[in-house]
């Protein structure tokens, strides 16, 4: 019995033990639309109170008050009640619902205030030190910020709770004070309904919100109550976004998309969902003139829909995706834009530093400024110059993974750093560094980078970047026509008519097919040579003429204890041509001018002739080689469909 | 475990699953599609699964199965009007004009509040643009702004539009600053100032462009303003002098592999005023290209066909 109820209590929250009996609040208070000299407390109750809010520096001195005559009162609407207009009433909230919105005016900037909500005389908040707001330095003023990074939690569930436990902790150890949280959307799944809002976003992040504005961008979910056309609907009755540019930037005249200042960092907020994301936009109008506008040393982006994924999203299909990328990125990329964050793809995507990769679909080739991983103590810091330059190169994060199930569709080539796992993100701007951190729910720190601005720095376009599927800077190999005499043998690493994993298909095969990490259990087993039509091959592939031109080989081998690495070599019969790799590099390529699988072009007619070549590894074959477990992948090709016959069989020898 | 508990036990794993099912499913495109079409197909075939199916067919751009969704979703509730919505833009996009007529009347009908008939008229409005009769559109965004006072920033930015179809281009900047002062959108300031350059009145919009300029970090659309004021009045030197730093900039700020629509407008329309025809043109034929509409090319095209007729 005592099972059942606890299941209860968890399925029905709000049902159970009457946990908001003694708790005045439905929401509790927490910040919105900070400046340098103002700042929001928004709360809900369940009752009538007479609300005020007593603030102060000091914690037991809450010297200065806000009377109710100048908090705003919002209602669910009672038919009977025709006191109540449009923009006062919530949207769903549940029947009987107050909804307050005290704006504190004529702050210090840069300063910690206390405060406590009052009904009446009588206190509603604990004396507690966590209720405290701090102003916004003055823009461009230099301060240090601190912010968290969040996107596609709202599910209330556990992930979601060690996600943020996980940052809690963290900071807590590092002593270190969040200045502002920045959600990316989908915050109250299923359908950001005020339920959903209520249970799976303000009570779960109570403790972060009654200290840290969260300034949120829209996500799709949100979206299915919301609607950024008319800015009505749940999500809008829980934000206060500064349409009139009160918190610095240019007014947008919405609340959808909006822009503020924290210091020397400006910050943009869109709304990818469901407003005009053509460059005659509104929204896109307004985002050209921000950018021109704007003086700020640092320019942060963020809205839900990335433009660049391959998580539980692909942004090389999707609409929302797609025109993010196509009239969106150029335009902040044009104003010098450092970092974007976007959520909705249910992983964690971190790019190198990039510039003008608008094309579909998105290819890593000459757009790619800087292919370190960004860290400071790895590669380095990615280099811009000092101030905002327009084209001088931006970082990608999709933060899509604060709670939510994570899964990956493929490898998107300008990405640095991928993890499927929950997690958040948190960024630190001190001076001219950017610093970004990214804790999985665990509290381990899965990735670190950083972008430092000096100078005047020019970047070109890097034309063969690393390679996220390898994990390395591709090495360009020559085509050669043919081997050598096959030398005497000490030992067959991999002997003729062995086993291999084989993949004969019309579609290429998984793009990291040739790596040690890809499984290849599901292909088909066969023993070598492949081929058909010149009696010379044990695995006959009868179905090849006239469909496919291509056979995929994969095998692993180990090496025995301390062989001369020097001596190993590929032994091949072919016919047409190959391109073999060692643990996904490419090391040999034979017959085949350029290109790989289905690119592969101007492919050389080579007959086998029953006999075998010898292709010594040459240096960069011996670098790719591991200490343990090795994979061999070799794709064999036919000049043409209609050709009579195609072999390949690959052995690897030891020679004397 | 008696069976009353059993029965509470069982909906209550029964009731997880499904949330599990749901939160797992929901987030990949294809895959919501393909779990709405096996409930249409088993027989849960309501309006709101084709209209879910259809939005989610729309993400992936596959504008034909989201029409036939969006009508099935009507077939089934005739009164369903945010599918309609969405029906009728999509007609209106794929150009099959006659129907997104009859379809945007049909959300007007069925529209009650004064909120909703207005955006109904706003829809039926932009729907007779794209089919190519801005008077009778312009009828549509009247009467909407009539219904609403207040107005939205697209609705005064589209009722703008109209008035330069129909060219009744004096009327735009009264519609234009009242739209600013009603919304405070810096896009309706900005369109408001271009209109009054367009409507030759220069004095009122300098001090506002000189301003801007001294505020701004990028200068050149204000410089390319400017210039278009210093010809209106005659400085020649001067706006000669602006154009050739505005394009100094846009260098700066255009890729030259994929450059952003509205930086190759300005560069286009710097090139015209200062008389190269050719780049101007270049410029223009690349605008239409890559898809730019009128709202974005008639500037460039006016400032081209000006310098044909000197």
């Amino acid at each position: 019995m005592r099972i059942i109820y606890i299941i209860v209590i968890f399925c029905f929250p709000s049902i159970s033990l009457g946990q908001e009996g003694d708790n005045i609040f439905s929401r509790s208070p927490y910040l919105q639309l900070a400046t340098d000299s103002s700042i929001h407390i928004v709360w809900r109750t369940k009752i009538k109170i007479n609300p005020i809010i007593r603030y102060g520096k000091d914690l037991g001195d809450l010297n200065k008050k806000i009377g109710s005559e100048l908090i705003l009162e919002r209602r669910t609407v009672d038919e009977s009640d025709e006191s109540i207009n449009d923009e006062l009433s919530l949207f769903d909230a549940p029947k009987g619902t107050r909804q307050f919105e005290a704006k504190i005016p004529n702050l210090d900037p840069n300063s910690t205030y206390y405060y406590s909500v009052f009904d009446g005389e009588k206190r509603l908040t604990p004396k507690d030190s966590s209720y405290h707001f701090k102003t916004h330095p003055k823009p461009g003023t230099k301060s240090p910020l601190y912010f968290w990074v969040v996107g596609d939690s709202g599910t209330g569930g556990e992930n979601q709770a060690k996600v943020h436990s996980a940052m809690r902790k963290y900071n807590q150890f590092k002593k270190l004070k969040l200045d502002m949280y920045i959600h990316v959307g989908d915050m109250a799944y299923n359908s950001g309904t005020d339920d959903e809002f209520s249970e799976r976003f303000f009570k779960m992040y109570e403790p972060t919100l009654r200290n840290t504005v969260c300034w949120a961008a829209m996500g799709n979910h949100e979206g299915r109550t919301s609607k950024g056309e008319n800015g009505i609907g749940p999500y809008y009755d829980a934000y206060i976004c500064p349409k009139a540019a009160e918190a610095g930037g240019l007014p947008s005249g919405k609340e959808a998309y909006y822009s503020f200042d924290y210091g020397k960092v400006h910050f943009i907020v869109l709304d990818s969902h469901d407003l005009d994301r053509r460059p005659t936009g509104a929204m896109a109008q307004w985002l050209k003139a921000d950018l021109e506008k704007t003086k700020a040393e640092w320019l942060v982006a963020y809205f839900h829909h990335p433009p660049y994924t391959k998580g539980s999203h692909d942004s090389d299909k999707e609409q929302q995706l797609i025109e993010m990328r196509e009239h969106i990125m150029p335009i902040l990329e044009s104003g010098g834009v450092d970092i974007v964050f976007t959520g909705h793809s249910h992983i964690y995507e971190r790019s190198m530093l990039i510039n003008g990769a608008y094309a579909t679909p998105t290819v890593s080739e000459g757009v790619i400024l800087d292919d370190g991983d960004g860290n400071p103590n790895g590669d380095g810091p990615y280099m811009k110059s000092a101030g905002l330059v327009p084209h001088n190169g931006t970082v990608q994060v999709v933060a899509g993974h604060g709670g939510t199930n994570v899964s990956r569709k493929g490898t998107m080539p300008i990405m640095r750093s991928i993890f499927v796992e929950n997690g958040s993100v948190l960024i630190s701007i001190s001076e001219n560094v950017l610093t970004g951190t990214m804790l999985n729910l665990d509290g381990l720190i899965r990735d670190t980078f950083a972008i430092k601005k000096e100078g005047n720095i020019t970047h070109s376009p890097i034309e063969d970047p690393w390679n996220p599927v390898t994990g390395q800077k591709p090495i360009k190999k020559k085509s050669i026509s043919g081997g050598m005499k096959v030398p005497p043998v000490a030992k067959m690493i991999i002997g003729k008519n062995s086993q291999w994993a084989y993949f004969l298909d019309a579609e290429s095969p998984p793009e990291n097919w040739n790596t040690l990490a890809f499984n290849h259990s599901s292909w088909e087993k066969g023993e070598s040579g492949f081929g058909f039509g010149d009696n010379d091959d044990r695995t006959v592939l009868g179905n090849m003429k006239n469909k496919y031109t291509t056979l995929y080989l994969r095998r692993s081998f180990a090496l025995p204890e301390g062989v001369d690495h020097k001596k190993i070599g590929l032994v091949v019969s072919y016919d047409d041509a190959f391109i073999a790799y060692i643990n996904g590099k490419e090391i040999l390529r034979v017959g085949i001018e350029s290109g790989n699988g289905k690119k592969a072009r101007n492919i050389s007619a080579h007959e086998a002739k029953n006999t075998f070549e010898y292709f010594p590894f040459d240096a960069s074959a011996i670098k790719a080689l591991e200490g343990g477990v090795n994979i061999l992948a070799i794709e064999g090709h036919n000049y043409k469909k209609e050709s009579s016959d195609f072999t390949i069989h690959p052995t690897l020898i030891l020679k004397k | 475990m008696n069976n009353t508990l059993f029965k509470v036990y069982a909906f209550l794993v029964l009731f997880f699953v499904a949330l599990v099912f749901q939160a797992k499913s929901h987030h990949d495109t294809k895959a919501l599609i393909g779990k709405l079409t096996k409930r249409i197909d088993s027989g849960d075939s309501t309006a709101e699964n084709y209209y879910n199916r259809a939005i989610e067919y729309r993400v992936l751009g596959q504008m034909e199965e989201a029409e036939n969704d969006l009508k099935m979703a009507l077939e089934r509730n005739i009164n369903f009007t945010v599918a309609r919505r969405e029906l009728t833009r999509i007609l209106s996009k794929k150009g099959k004009h006659k129907l997104a007529i009859i379809s945007a009347e049909k959300v007007i009908i069925n529209a009650i509040t004064q909120r909703e008939k207005s955006s109904s008229m706003i829809l039926l409005a932009e729907v007779l643009l794209n089919a190519g009769e801005p008077s009778e559109a312009i009828k549509y965004s009247s009467t909407a702004f009539k219904l609403n006072p207040k107005g939205k920033i697209e609705w005064y930015l589209l009722h703008a539009r109209l008035l330069r179809e129909i060219k009744r281009n004096d009327e735009r900047p009264k519609i234009l600053n009242r739209g600013y002062q009603t919304t405070g959108s810096i896009v309706l300031r900005n369109a408001w100032i271009d209109s009054l350059l367009e409507c030759e009145q220069y004095e009122k919009a300098l001090p506002i462009i000189e301003e801007e300029l001294l505020e701004s970090r990028l200068k050149s659309s204000w410089k390319l303003r400017r210039a278009r004021a210093y010809i209106g009045t005659g400085n020649i030197d001067a706006a000669m002098n602006d154009l050739r730093t505005c394009l100094k900039e846009l260098d700066q700020r255009i890729h030259p592999k994929n450059p952003a629509m509205t930086l190759i407008a300005d560069r286009g329309l710097a090139h015209a005023l200062l008389g190269n025809v050719d780049t101007a043109k270049n410029d223009l034929a690349h605008l239409i290209e890559i898809g730019a509409d009128k709202w974005i090319t008639a500037p460039l095209e006016k400032a081209i066909d000006s310098i044909g007729n000197q």
